[in-house]
């Protein structure tokens, strides 16, 4: 199975993946730093760049009209910006990718079929799962830690993938009655990672707000009440390990909150 | 120990927020490189910066636009926090300032970008001053002197009577400053900039008290230790040091002259080694020989001695798991600061057991032909901090002096300010 967006780019019949490095792990740009007389380097940070993808599509027409006009649908295909780049033969996990380049080579003597080698650019390195998964606590009355702090107890998410992935977590506020909700806390214990909300938190059943740690797409990196009101908060946008990830996540309010916490995720895979 | 770069037991974050004048929070700036090109000094503010984001020309969330939450706006503070490890788990302001311009650009290659610039709170102590006069104690009468630290923290609780607002608002006094110096003037200041009025109180005050501007808007006035708040070990934490020792702008004779026929004069005891370096000044608005005497040694204090310039790089500890952590490579340079004391040692460099010259080794002791390493190990000053998240390049002893800068300082001094 191979496709970008919707067009197989390798249907058995008119187009044919011959090649793509896919497999290759995305290059980590470390930062280095020479400490004066001392062997080796200081590494002071690392990130991961952009990713590019390179394709052979080799395509059979029937006549060379043919052949041309399987071309000028592939063109038609390849030219869409932002579309789902599946080469992945055991499942349909795709990296989100522009097609940058297309070079194609008819050979003497070879009326019936050509070669384009395709160059995709992913902005974002990571592949996606087809599929996301998630946490939910269901409705629950938490208990308390102290003084006016009440906690959903440690949550554990098993992420899938194998690289870390950006969650988006929900809290409702699930009491009938009027809640007086002082601070929101979510520690993600395993990174050390903490965000905490202090104003215009969930007050009425059902009032909800959305912690949103994917910095891409709409309202990223953003936390936001009843999907509407932008809310102040201070700490990092937690992410979730592949493996295990311990959560912490804690109320502060005058009497034991009902609540429910839900996480939703993407799993990524480094290739 | 997680695999990726989001672990904060290692790695360093940045977060930075966009929050109106009046400090409500509108949203956060997602697309901010890296904190970098900050330079602080002592006796000083801190610079601005200017921060390109790759936003579109025609909307990149300024006020109005489509979907607009209006970050991009004159008077919006922007605000830098970081966290990581040995960091506050709240947080750590590291930066803020208000944004005082914006510069949309679309360029050959089709790139969209914003440069926005970031002008921090400090910037007060250029923009305001005193255009009328205020006085502090009686010209003659030594016991209506006053502690020059009352002069510096007068600013900071009264009005400016042309604007209503104290003459440093927004900025405040640390909560940590002395109270006392030990030492009492008297000065009128008339028709001076808060900079000028602060490097004047600074003056009256004993040797090697310096203010700093902090990134949360308060001002640190203080005297730097004698012991080294800082260690660096060459080998362990830094890279490309240098040092240069100058002698070139060296004064030891300071003759200032006050207002009428006052005058002071005040010698340093190194005449015999430099011959004289004299230094003229004048200063119209001191009607006080006490005073004047004061600034006159003070001038003294700060320039006669020898400038111990250094330069160097101090990396960040963190951003790597295998470096032994806040106490293996590199440094905690988030403890920083300048006005701060620090002492380089050259822990794997070639040893002499006593003195720093050839014809004070001892036989068979000490190394005729090495370099002399404990000339780098006496205590000096931060004097300048460029910041660029993963490491600080520090100039440390005392400023650099700009020749034009004197050259305007003197001029300044000697214009007459006629008073009736």
């Amino acid at each position: 199975m191979a496709s970008y967006g919707t067009f197989n780019i390798n249907d058995g019949v008119n187009y044919f993946l011959v090649k793509k490095d896919s497999p290759g792990f995305t290059p980590v740009a470390q930062t280095y730093f020479k400490v004066g007389r001392l062997e080796g380097m200081k590494k002071t940070g690392e990130t991961v760049n952009q990713k590019t993808i390179n394709c052979d599509i080799v395509i059979v027409g029937s006549s060379r009209a043919d052949l041309e006009a399987k071309i000028d649908s592939l063109y038609a295909a390849l030219n869409q910006r932002g579309q789902n780049l599946v080469l992945h033969t055991n499942d349909n996990r795709y990296h989100i990718a522009d097609c940058i380049e297309v070079d194609l080579t008819m050979d003497l003597g070879n009326i019936l079929h050509c070669k384009a080698t395709c160059i995709f650019n992913a902005l974002q390195p990571y592949l996606y799962s087809a599929t996301t998964s998630t946490l939910d606590t269901g409705s629950m009355t938490l208990t308390l830690v102290s003084g006016s702090t009440y906690t959903f107890g440690t949550q554990t998410t098993t992420g899938g993938g194998n690289v870390f992935s950006r969650p988006t977590l929900r809290i409702y506020q699930r009491a009938v009655a009027s809640a007086s909700w002082t601070q929101i806390q979510v520690q993600q214990t395993t990174d050390n990672q903490t965000i905490t909300m202090a104003s215009s938190l969930p007050s009425v059943q059902n009032d909800y707000i959305d912690i949103i740690c994917d910095p891409n797409g709409s309202n990223g990196f953003t936390v936001l009440k009843n999907s509407s009101t932008v809310l102040a908060f201070t700490g990092i946008f937690p992410v979730l390990e592949p493996g295990t990830t311990n959560w912490t996540v804690t109320i502060n309010a005058p009497t034991a909150p009902t609540a429910q916490a839900v996480w939703t995720w993407t799993p990524r895979w480094l290739s | 120990m997680s695999s990726n770069f989001q672990d904060l037991t290692v790695y360093k974050q940045q977060q930075v927020l966009a929050l109106s004048p009046s400090g409500t929070f509108i949203d956060v700036i997602r697309d901010a490189p890296l904190l970098a090109g900050v330079r602080e000094a002592i006796n000083a503010a801190i610079s601005p910066i200017r921060v390109q984001l790759p936003r579109s020309f025609a909307n990149f969330d300024q006020v109005g636009a489509t979907g607009s939450r209006g970050t991009i706006a004159q008077g919006n503070i922007i605000q830098y926090w970081l966290y990581g490890p040995g960091l506050p788990s709240a947080g750590l302001l590291r930066y803020q300032g208000y944004i005082d311009a914006y510069e949309p650009a679309i360029a050959d290659t089709g790139e969209q970008t914003v440069v926005v610039t970031l002008v921090p709170f400090s910037a007060a102590v250029g923009d305001r001053g005193e255009t009328g006069t205020t006085t502090f104690g009686t010209s003659g009468s030594s016991g209506t002197y006053v502690d020059p630290i009352t002069m510096f923290n007068w600013w900071f609780t009264h009005n400016d009577t042309n604007t209503g607002i104290h003459y440093m608002d927004p900025l405040t006094l640390d909560g940590t400053n002395p109270t006392s110096s030990g030492v009492t003037a008297q000065y009128s200041f008339q028709r001076q900039n808060m900079m000028d009025i602060l490097n004047t109180i600074l003056t009256m005050l004993p040797v090697n008290w310096f203010f700093r501007c902090n990134p949360d808007k308060s001002v640190t006035l203080n005297v730097a230790p004698g012991t080294a708040q800082h260690v660096f070990y060459i080998g362990q934490s830094i890279a490309n040091p240098s040092y240069k020792q100058d002698w070139s702008t060296l004064k030891n004779v300071i003759f200032l002259k006050g207002s009428g026929t006052l005058t002071s004069t005040k010698k340093g005891t190194d005449l015999s080694t430099y011959g004289e370096r004299l230094f003229l000044g004048e200063d119209t608005r001191v009607t006080d020989q006490n005073t004047l005497d004061t600034l006159a040694q003070g001038y003294l204090n700060q320039l006669d001695r020898a400038i111990f310039r250094s330069k160097i790089r101090v990396l960040d500890y963190r951003g790597s798991q295998q470096t032994g952590g806040s106490t293996g490579m590199g440094y905690d340079i988030e403890t920083l600061k300048v006005g701060d004391t620090c002492q380089i040692i050259d822990a794997i460099g070639a040893s002499i057991a006593s003195g720093s010259v050839w014809d004070q080794a001892q036989w068979d002791v000490d190394l005729w032909d090495g370099a002399p390493p404990n000339v780098l190990s006496q205590v000096v000053q931060i004097i300048s901090l460029d910041y660029n998240f993963d490491y600080v390049d520090l100039e440390l002893g005392t400023l650099q002096p700009s020749q034009d800068s004197k050259l305007l300082a003197v001029q300044r001094r000697l214009q007459k300010y006629t008073l009736t």
